[in-house]
């Protein structure tokens, strides 16, 4: 092999996504489908439309009170509004079919910086089709679910805070947005 | 390969430890597999809470509940397959799992809302999933409450097309607290 060939080589191997080959422990690639439909309301009535958020990557994450890896999981979540450089993700968080006093009790605890979209009757829930509860699926800019991060994850680790890194750059929220989560 | 996990009480070389809450669990074969008989005062306690209407707590409580934790520690796929699982009580009779269609067709009889449906669904163990490597699954699996201890056979097809070795845990001597029928 020619100096040339083994430079471009070396080239291809450095330019590629560094993810491409191993996702953080625990993220699963996924096909590229369309994201569900996902229009809800906080408790306060603020309206979020994941479609109004194209542009950007989502995470969206479904949680319950009830469920235990949730507790660990969720400081994690609160923890990345932290992060500086801001990460160039919005956060969604969305509660499966529990009451307002349900996620108020949890969350005032649990995240208290948090507010999540309520999704009263599971039906929206049922139509993402998480493995399980908590789950997050990562939605692309186009509006494809990429990622599907399997429940309980520690979203502070460095894994996932280098793989965040890596998606597209951070984009400026548009005007008005209704997003509850930062 | 066949492993055998023993009821608490058994020989130090257990597979199974048992916690003071009643909870038993399996480690072996890369798998972390948990068992929690309910008593039927925290199944009322659980949905209650939970705003669940009398009638579909009650018939909750008529039912046994072992909430169930599984770990996938291997490095293939692990296949969580409730079909592949038995109930057998001491004479060696089989005792049927309610199934999640049996508990909707429930459901929808007496018209319990849509939240509380969406919560009890997701409170359940799924009844057929793949769990890749470090991946949890945890939630409740339902049957009658057989009258006599009783032993829980689960096993596993791993890899990913389920061809890879089989998996078998056992657990031994569990009991269903009866709930009010």
């Amino acid at each position: 092999m020619t100096r040339f060939a083994w430079l471009w080589l070396l080239v291809l191997l450095i330019t590629a996504p560094a993810f491409s080959a191993s996702l953080p422990k625990g993220l699963l690639e996924q096909d590229g489908r369309p994201a569900p439909p996902l229009r809800l309301a906080t408790m306060d009535g603020k309206t979020t439309d994941i479609a109004a958020l194209r542009g950007q990557w989502v995470l969206v994450h479904f949680w319950a009170s009830w469920c235990v890896p949730c507790r660990r999981e969720m400081p994690t979540l609160q923890g990345l509004s932290t992060v500086k450089p801001p990460l160039p993700i919005r956060l969604i968080l969305v509660n499966t079919a529990e009451t307002d006093d349900e996620v108020f009790a949890f969350l005032n605890i649990i995240a208290p910086d948090l507010d999540t979209l309520m999704d009263r009757d599971g039906q929206v829930t049922e139509h993402w089709q998480p493995r399980g509860l908590p789950a997050s699926f990562l939605v692309d800019p186009e509006g494809r679910i990429r990622y599907l991060a399997l429940g309980g994850r520690d979203w502070l680790s460095s894994g996932y805070l280098a793989f965040l890194r890596s998606l597209a750059a951070p984009v400026e929220p548009s005007s008005g947005s209704t997003d509850p989560a930062y | 390969m066949l492993l055998t996990g023993v009821g608490a009480g058994a020989d130090a070389a257990d597979d199974i430890t048992a916690a003071p809450d009643g909870r038993r669990e399996y480690r072996g074969q890369g798998l972390v597999m948990s068992v929690t008989a309910r008593l039927p005062e925290q199944q009322f306690a659980f949905y209650s809470a939970r705003g669940f209407p009398e009638d579909a707590v009650r018939r909750i409580t008529q039912r046994c509940f072992l909430t169930i934790g599984i770990r996938n520690e291997r490095n293939d796929i692990v296949w969580l397959e409730l079909d592949e699982w038995r109930f057998l009580d001491g004479d060696g009779r089989e005792h049927k799992r309610l199934k999640r269609d049996e508990w909707n067709a429930l459901w929808k009889r007496i018209n319990l809302a849509p939240a509380h449906r969406a919560t009890f669904g997701w409170t359940q163990l799924p009844e057929r999933r793949d769990l890749h490597p470090g991946e949890s699954a945890g939630g409740n699996v339902t049957l009658a409450p057989p009258p006599s201890p009783f032993i829980l056979e689960a096993r596993f097809r791993t890899g990913d097309d389920g061809t890879g070795p089989v998996l078998r845990v056992r657990f031994e001597n569990l009991i269903c607290p009866r709930g009010d029928t």
